[in-house]
């Protein structure tokens, strides 16, 4: 495995992020989907060494994320991280931010360096836009320059919070393509709001809430948690877990009593989740 | 993965001393000095006050130096702290940005080699502190340090400062702290005038120009050059310490020899050279003189 958490916490102050949490990653990519606040970025974090566990151990290639220095940096050498959020250096071009990324990872030969930095600028599709200052680049450019730097070097361990936050459809196939590549010899985690994501890419999910994990199997598996709990029907219902009116003008329910007039609807992920996480009927 | 065992030193310390040499407010110190000293060669051809002219770069390029340093490094750290953590450690991040703290040193340096070469050739004023009237020891000594390794010493510490204390405003606070106790313990104050050699940065002369008293105070400026190479040197390990395994028994070896030897250097530039204030040559002051 090449991710392994042993009874995992992290408090921060009197505020427990996560608590007694037991996963192993092995290469594939897996999704983790949990509500706002649930400790998927903790969770990042701490695979990423940039946070210590409160308690518990991980894990990461074998070594001690949090062991000795010679450990930890072992460690940083394998992966590569995509945080929801990067404080870019300012008046960096888009080329000179990957660069600089790539010289503290270690690519100390400027030729090799600028060609991977090349490669990984092409992958996220933005070879043409190299030369430009990343403050000039709209939102979905800067998230595709930061994924850049996640990639450089092709990671063992490629750890993504958000990544296709800011993305059109087409850039989002273009990223699902690029992560199955990597999957195939790699370990890819990816924590997300976008269960299309999940369903679409996903070998396995990783539901978390609340600081614990409340799933952890294939997806197919989650999905089929909620067989025979979707409708569709005509009139809304009250009772439902969630409720809403679609395109066709009929109304999709999930949770809650069968509706009189209803007819069983395919259930997908995200009807799964929100059965998983309980959300209040209304 | 990488494909070179090389230490990443020598790539980082390239690619920020190319960010210290982009950065808006090093241009501007930049224009500012080349401005300044162009209209003093042209506006000045005979100076009588040359010993007062490494203010420029020190303000220029040490004090706008100090700032610039402290917001590359603070950047450089900020984006790391969002990214995740890097393999290379803190220590060689911050001697990579000691690094290029040269870039200023290198045009200081180009500075007062130009200025020790100019009015070698375009001699000043008979009268002024200078080549004739002063050892070629002190007259380099003084302008080096005032001049170029000031302008590394600032920079050294805008780096002690981001590594330090996190607060945005710090940089600035630090610069105007600094030059308001430069101020405060200058030679002008004349109870001031032997102790003012622990300052980082101190003038060597003074007086009223326009009536032709023309000063040059106490002590010995090459001993006080040494005494700011000790500073910067005490600076850079300041920086470096903040990496707690950077805090290694040769390390701080090397800043209790560095300090010992900073306090022999500025007693020294305190004691050494003449012991009272003198007056530029009598033969062109004959009314302050008699």
């Amino acid at each position: 495995m090449t991710v392994v958490l042993r009874s995992v916490a992290k408090r921060f102050g009197g505020v427990t992020a996560l608590a007694g949490v037991d996963l192993e990653f092995g290469s594939g990519v897996t999704g983790l989907l949990g509500p706002n606040g649930a400790g998927k970025t903790t969770l990042l974090r701490l695979l990423s060494t940039a946070l210590e566990p409160s308690e518990g151990t991980v894990t990461v290639f074998g070594r001690a994320a949090h062991g000795t220095d010679a450990e930890r940096t072992a460690v940083r050498r394998g992966l590569g991280y995509l945080p929801q959020e990067v404080a870019f250096p300012p008046g960096m071009t888009v080329f000179g931010f990957v660069d600089y990324i790539a010289v503290l990872k270690e690519w100390t030969s400027t030729r090799a360096r600028h060609a991977e930095v090349r490669r990984v600028l092409d992958v996220v599709g933005l070879g043409d836009l190299a030369t430009r200052r990343i403050r000039a680049l709209s939102g979905g450019q800067r998230r595709r320059a930061a994924l850049a730097q996640a990639l450089l070097g092709e990671p063992a361990l490629l750890i993504l919070d958000e990544p296709t936050t800011g993305l059109d459809p087409e850039q989002r196939v273009a990223l699902r393509s690029v992560l199955s590549r990597i999957a195939v010899n790699a370990t890819v985690l990816l924590a997300t709001h976008q269960t299309e994501d999940v369903a679409a890419l996903c070998d396995r999910v990783v539901v978390i809430a609340a600081g614990g994990v409340r799933f952890d199997g294939p997806v197919r598996e989650l999905v089929a948690t909620a067989e025979g709990r979707v409708w569709l029907c005509e009139k809304d219902h009250p009772g439902a877990q969630a409720a809403w009116r679609t395109g066709s003008g009929r109304h999709r329910r999930v949770g809650g009593a069968p509706p009189p007039e209803g007819e069983p609807a395919e259930p997908t992920l995200e009807d799964a989740y929100l059965l998983m996480l309980g959300t209040p009927e209304r | 993965m990488p494909t070179s065992t090389a230490s990443p030193l020598r790539s980082l310390a390239l690619l920020e001393a190319r960010r210290y040499a982009r950065h808006p407010l090093f241009l501007v110190g930049l224009g500012l000095l080349l401005l300044a000293t162009v209209a003093s060669a042209l506006q000045d051809p005979v100076p009588a006050d040359l010993l007062t002219q490494p203010l420029v770069p020190a303000m220029t390029l040490g004090v706008f130096g100090l700032v610039v340093a402290a917001r590359l490094t603070r950047s450089a750290q900020d984006s790391l702290d969002t990214l995740g953590a890097s393999p290379v450690p803190e220590r060689t991040r911050t001697a990579a940005l000691l690094l290029a703290c040269l870039v200023p040193a290198a045009v200081g340096l180009v500075w007062t080699v130009f200025t020790l070469l100019w009015y070698a050739a375009n001699r000043p004023s008979p009268d002024a502190w200078w080549y004739d009237t002063l050892p070629a020891r002190d007259v380099v000594g003084y302008l080096l340090a005032a001049g170029a390794v000031a302008s590394y010493g600032g920079p050294v510490l805008g780096v002690v400062v981001a590594r330090w204390l996190r607060w945005a405003g710090a940089p600035i606070v630090a610069a105007v702290g600094l030059i308001a106790v430069t101020i405060a313990g200058q030679g002008i104050i004349e109870p001031l005038r032997t102790v003012r050699t622990v300052m980082p940065w101190t003038h060597w002369y003074g007086g009223d120009n326009g009536a032709g008293a023309d000063y040059y105070y106490q002590g010995d400026p090459s001993w006080w050059l040494a005494y700011t190479l000790c500073l910067c040197g005490l600076g850079a390990l300041a920086a470096l310490c903040h990496d707690r395994t950077a805090r290694t028994r040769g390390l701080v070896l090397c800043a209790a020899v560095l300090a010992a030897a900073a306090v022999a250097t500025t007693t020294l530039a305190m004691v050494a050279g003449p012991q009272e204030t003198r007056l530029s040559p009598a033969t062109l002051h004959p009314e302050q003189v008699g």
